[in-house]
């Protein structure tokens, strides 16, 4: 047998020959520095979403302790403009955040726009927008003892007060779960403000079984109702919840709307 | 001019070479000279350390080329590097990887010496100067992380200028001299370029001349057997007789087998740099972002998950008097044992530190890499309360959730196994504690935890309370609304033990 000479100069020139034409394909090249991500694409948004809202707002717009943003008629009911100021600015005295400008993250106002495009793209509905209830407070004057009826005809069988756990009639068939808790909490309508209060009422909360302001909801004998609240109505419930604040602060802070 | 005139001319200029500087004589007692025949594959991590630095040298050298050491263009120049530079990647990446090599190479060379009692007499200076080398290369490294000049080089810098800052007496105007002023800038950057490039290399090529002719002085050991003695008054003149009558030449004998191994390292590293690429550089520095969690290169994971773990009462004086005592014992060995058995199975004591060293440097390293005393920076905003802490809880409740995450309790504790681990998970907390005891907690803060009683409003830790109450782990149905016993204004709060208040539902 002859032994051939392994070309070991030759098979190494070549390797770096190969190593130096493809090393821009091998597999540890870095990728360039990102740029600004965009957001106005539905995953660019989502990863806005995941890094800086899921942990309040729940994971995919649902579920979380504050407002579900995915939300469709909440959404579409919220002007941009309105949108943008809340999530640059946040809303003083509440644990809503700003994400823009002056904040630590520094988020840009272009980000913002594009993340809210990207989120009403993604999750606004606008079905039946048109016979909404304006989600902003009107000018007029609400009765805080027509909210203290109307509450006990249309919210009270889901809002007991806390401890008060007479079954009424209508549980006891059980016609509907009492899911919604005490609401008339002085503790609670301090934490939060009327906005928040009239924002609940009229778009409700859909994850959490809570009816919009359009029903059914359910008389203090466990009835079902399905009818849908006037304006007046709403503000009067406003009114009456709000008058659990007791001493509060918060009351006149709000003025300008923010939901 | 005939190929003879060529050569004979060349041969005039070697010898007069020689005659100068004696440097054939210097090469060939170097290559020639004899070594024990039973050196063999235990012996090549040395020269694979020095080859790794070797590498270092000239990839450095390129990289130096295009590397602006300012604060302003560092990183930018590091970019350029990666995308622009041809190749330029690969020698970040064959840098970068040559030098974690570097250190595990020694590390290995530096066990292997120790476990085979080879400091012992008479090479007490080679193992000196081989500790002065260990220092120096773990010094080449964390200054070479920090001319990435991104993220985490700012923060390990600041946590180092904290280090050297509780020094007694000179603290301050050492930290001065680290930083080149009073806080981190363009100066430090500079100080630590003319670390990198030259005074630690310098100073490391001239430690390897030493190291290196300490070797050929006093020889290469043999391997260790039981039984054999390490005897100063004989060793000497029993040594040379072995290595006279049985050793054989450095070359090619010993020199194969390091060539063969430096090889395949050398192989294996282009292979990791070529899969893996260049380390870093990571985020932009910027002062302004608090939520950086920076953590050290695998190298030096173990030193911080020490300094995160160190009680604070003694962290100072661990830091400061821990490492020059530890690096001090270490060199001085050889005075210490220098005598006796070199196999490790008669020297138990040492091959037990040595088990007990590596084995408190895994888990340290393994416990930096999960830092789990580090808080979550982001949790608050990118970790979502699981829909079960949500469902069938009150209004107040659920401000509570939103409070607990606002006021960024999530980035320290979990709930439902999410969140930070700096503080205990909270997912059945109210098994734990009472509603008292959780308004305590929470107000007067208590062991690591901070106390919020000045930041959070009455409403606002009666609402986190109240959110805090509801997590019994699910083994009451004490979550529906409305269940919270809550007095009007009172003091007096319900406990999380009050009676379940369920609703309707099955």
């Amino acid at each position: 047998m002859i032994a051939r000479a392994v070309p070991w100069r030759r098979l190494l020139l070549a390797c770096l020959a190969c190593l130096s034409v493809s090393c821009d394909r091998l597999p540890g090249k870095p990728a360039p520095p990102a740029a600004t991500p965009g957001l106005d694409v539905s995953t660019g948004f989502r990863a806005f979403y995941a890094e800086r809202c899921a942990g309040c707002h729940g994971d995919e717009g649902r579920y979380g302790p504050a407002r579900p943003l995915n939300a469709g008629i909440y959404l579409a009911s919220i002007p941009e403009d309105a949108l943008f100021t809340i999530v640059r600015d946040g809303i003083p005295g509440t644990r809503m955040p700003g994400f823009g400008g002056s904040s630590v993250t520094g988020v840009s106002d272009e980000q913002i726009r594009a993340f809210i495009l990207g989120m009403k793209r993604t999750w606004a509905n606008p079905t039946g927008l048109q016979s909404i209830v304006p989600w902003q407070a009107g000018l007029s004057e609400a009765s805080a003892e027509h909210g203290a009826t109307l509450f006990a005809s249309r919210c009270e069988f889901c809002h007991p007060r806390a401890g008060n756990q007479t079954q009424v009639a209508g549980a006891q068939q059980g016609a509907v779960p009492r899911l919604g808790g005490d609401v008339r909490d002085p503790f609670y309508a301090r934490l939060v403000s009327d906005q928040h209060l009239r924002t609940s009422i009229i778009f409700g909360r859909d994850d959490l079984h809570m009816p919009s302001v359009r029903g059914p909801f359910f008389t203090a004998n466990g009835e079902r109702v399905v009818e849908e609240l006037s304006v007046g109505e709403v503000d009067a419930l406003v009114a009456y919840l709000a008058s659990f604040r007791q001493a509060s602060t918060l009351s006149g802070r709000f003025e300008g709307g923010t939901p | 001019m005939g190929r003879s005139t060529l050569k004979s001319t060349a041969s005039r200029c070697l010898r007069w070479l020689d005659d100068r500087t004696g440097l054939l004589w210097v090469l060939r007692h170097s290559l020639f000279h004899r070594v024990p025949v039973s050196a063999k594959w235990w012996y090549v991590f040395g020269s694979a350390t020095m080859m790794f630095f070797a590498v270092q040298i000239a990839s450095g050298i390129v990289l130096a080329m295009f590397y602006a050491p300012s604060a302003a263009q560092a990183y930018e120049s590091l970019v350029y590097i990666n995308q622009q530079v041809p190749s330029g990647w690969m020698l970040r990446a064959i840098h970068g990887w040559s030098s974690n090599a570097m250190c595990l190479m020694m590390l290995v060379h530096l066990a292997q010496v120790f476990l085979h009692g080879t400091y012992k007499y008479p090479r007490e200076l080679t193992w000196i100067f081989g500790v002065c080398l260990c220092v120096l290369t773990l010094a080449l490294a964390f200054t070479g992380q920090i001319m990435r000049w991104d993220a985490d080089a700012y923060w390990g810098l600041g946590i180092g200028a904290a280090i050297v800052d509780r020094m007694p007496v000179v603290g301050n105007a050492l930290r001065g001299i680290m930083l080149g002023g009073e806080q981190i800038s363009g100066a430090t950057l500079s100080r630590f370029f003319a670390l990198h490039v030259f005074i630690l290399p310098g100073t490391t090529v001239a430690l390897i001349g030493l190291h290196l002719y300490s070797i050929l002085r006093k020889g290469i050991s043999e391997m260790p057997k039981a039984g054999e003695v390490v005897d100063p008054a004989t060793y000497d003149k029993a040594y040379e007789a072995r290595v006279h009558k049985t050793g054989v030449p450095f070359y090619p004998d010993a020199a194969r087998r390091d060539m063969v191994f430096c090889g395949a390292a050398l192989i294996v590293l282009v292979g990791i740099a070529a899969w893996y690429g260049p380390m870093g550089p990571g985020a932009l520095p910027d002062p302004t972002i608090i939520e950086a969690s920076p953590r050290p290169d695998g190298l030096f994971l173990w030193i911080f998950a020490a300094l995160a773990l160190l009680p604070p009462s003694s962290e100072t004086a661990l830091l400061l008097i821990g490492p020059p005592v530890g690096i001090a014992l270490l060199a001085l060995l050889p005075f210490i044992a220098p005598r006796g058995e070199r196999a490790p199975s008669r020297r138990p004591l040492s091959v037990l530190s040595f088990g007990v060293v590596c084995t408190g440097i895994g888990v340290l390293t393994w416990l930096g890499m999960q830092s789990p005393w580090s808080p979550v920076m982001n949790a608050w905003t990118s970790t979502p309360v699981a829909p079960e802490f949500v469902e069938r809880r009150s209004p107040l409740a659920l401000q509570g959730a939103l409070e607990f995450q606002f006021a960024q309790c999530r980035n320290c504790h979990a709930i439902g196994g999410t969140g930070g681990m700096r503080g205990p998970d909270l997912t059945e907390v109210a098994t734990r504690l009472s509603w008292d005891q959780l308004v305590r907690q929470i107000q007067q803060g208590g062991g690591n935890m901070p106390a919020y009683g000045k930041t959070l409003s009455s409403a606002e830790t009666h609402a986190l309370v109240a959110f805090l109450s509801t997590l019994d782990g699910g083994r009451s149905r004490a979550q529906i609304p409305g269940a919270m016993e809550s007095q009007s204004v009172s003091d007096a709060m319900p406990t999380a033990a009050s009676t379940p208040l369920t609703s309707s539902s099955p």
